[in-house]
């Protein structure tokens, strides 16, 4: 992989690829998730490197252990061990948490946690009298 | 003095504190020689990473210079973040401009730096790097970066459909 082989290879000049692996994880850390992700479909080299559970180890939320768990009551636990990578695609999906009403999920840009909270599950004053309340339905809710 | 010899030969006289921003030099002289031999590097990338290696032991060795405060301004709205910031703002201005070359001589520098431990240097090329790529598409990363698409179809299938929660809206 070094400098050498590489410039004495067909294009005389070095690649992205040549970089030592520890370079490449380096800088996937500074991209966002979606620009690493589009990196892996680029070659087999940036495949291997973007899949990195310490890439993604370092994406995910601090508390993200607790999250998977609260997933993973809602579904069978699965057998095989998840990628750090698999783990931030879970977290990233719109996660239902104390009923229905409420969702989770990873902003996957900047990765930060989001709630989605139903005005359902508001505790609004007044909320049954309809001289004060009325619930408008929009297309763009959920 | 310690004298470095690049991988074609060349030889070049530093002074100690220039080639101990390299840390495995550093340790190379701790326990042997002054003459020491880079046979991975050429000439014209020692060079450069001599020429970053002074320049940033001459700022760290007088940390604040007096131009500091006036060029903070201008380097303030610089592109290059740090993730152990360069303090010294017509340090960072200088930086910026050490790494405007094309990509090929960055991935020389950056070998090379990774491979003599200069933290600071491989820092600033790898953000460097990282910078040409965000907000580019597939297409334009693969030409800006030479890189030869090496999947099968069926891989290529594979690889859309593992990836494509990145893509989707939440």
């Amino acid at each position: 992989m070094g400098a050498e082989v590489s410039r004495e290879g067909i294009s005389g000049e070095t690649g992205l690829g040549d970089l030592p692996e520890g370079c490449l994880a380096e800088i996937m850390l500074r991209l966002e998730p979606p620009e690493i992700c589009r990196l892996a479909r680029l070659c087999r080299t940036f495949r291997g490197a973007a899949s990195a559970d310490l890439v993604w180890e370092a994406k995910l939320p601090g508390n993200y252990r607790y999250l998977l768990g609260k997933l993973l009551e809602n579904e069978n636990s699965r057998g095989r061990k998840l990628s750090k990578k698999e783990i931030f695609a879970l977290l990233c999906r719109r996660n239902a948490f104390n009923g229905s009403n409420t969702e989770f999920f990873l902003e996957k840009n900047r990765c930060l946690i989001c709630i989605s909270i139903s005005s359902k599950e508001l505790l609004i004053t007044g909320i049954n009298d309809r001289r004060h309340w009325n619930f408008i339905p929009t297309p763009e809710s959920r | 003095m310690i004298k470095l010899v690049s991988g074609d030969g060349a030889e070049f006289e530093v002074e100690e504190e220039v080639a101990f921003q390299s840390k495995i030099i550093k340790d190379i002289v701790a326990d042997a020689d002054d003459v020491i031999p880079l046979p991975t590097v050429s000439s014209k990338v020692l060079i450069q990473v001599i020429e970053y290696c002074r320049k940033h032991a001459a700022v760290n060795s007088f940390p604040l210079s007096p131009s500091s405060s006036a060029a903070a301004a201008a380097s303030s709205s610089s592109s290059i973040s740090y993730s152990k910031p360069v303090s010294d703002p017509a340090l960072r201005a200088w930086d910026n401009e050490f790494v405007k070359l094309n990509n090929s001589s960055l991935f020389d520098i950056v070998i090379a730096a990774n491979y003599l431990d200069i933290e600071e240097l491989v820092d600033l090329v790898l953000e460097t790097v990282a910078d040409r790529i965000k907000g580019k598409q597939a297409q334009e990363i693969r030409r800006q970066f030479n890189i030869e698409n090496d999947f099968t179809p069926e891989e290529e299938e594979a690889l859309r459909r593992e990836n494509s929660w990145a893509f989707q809206n939440n």
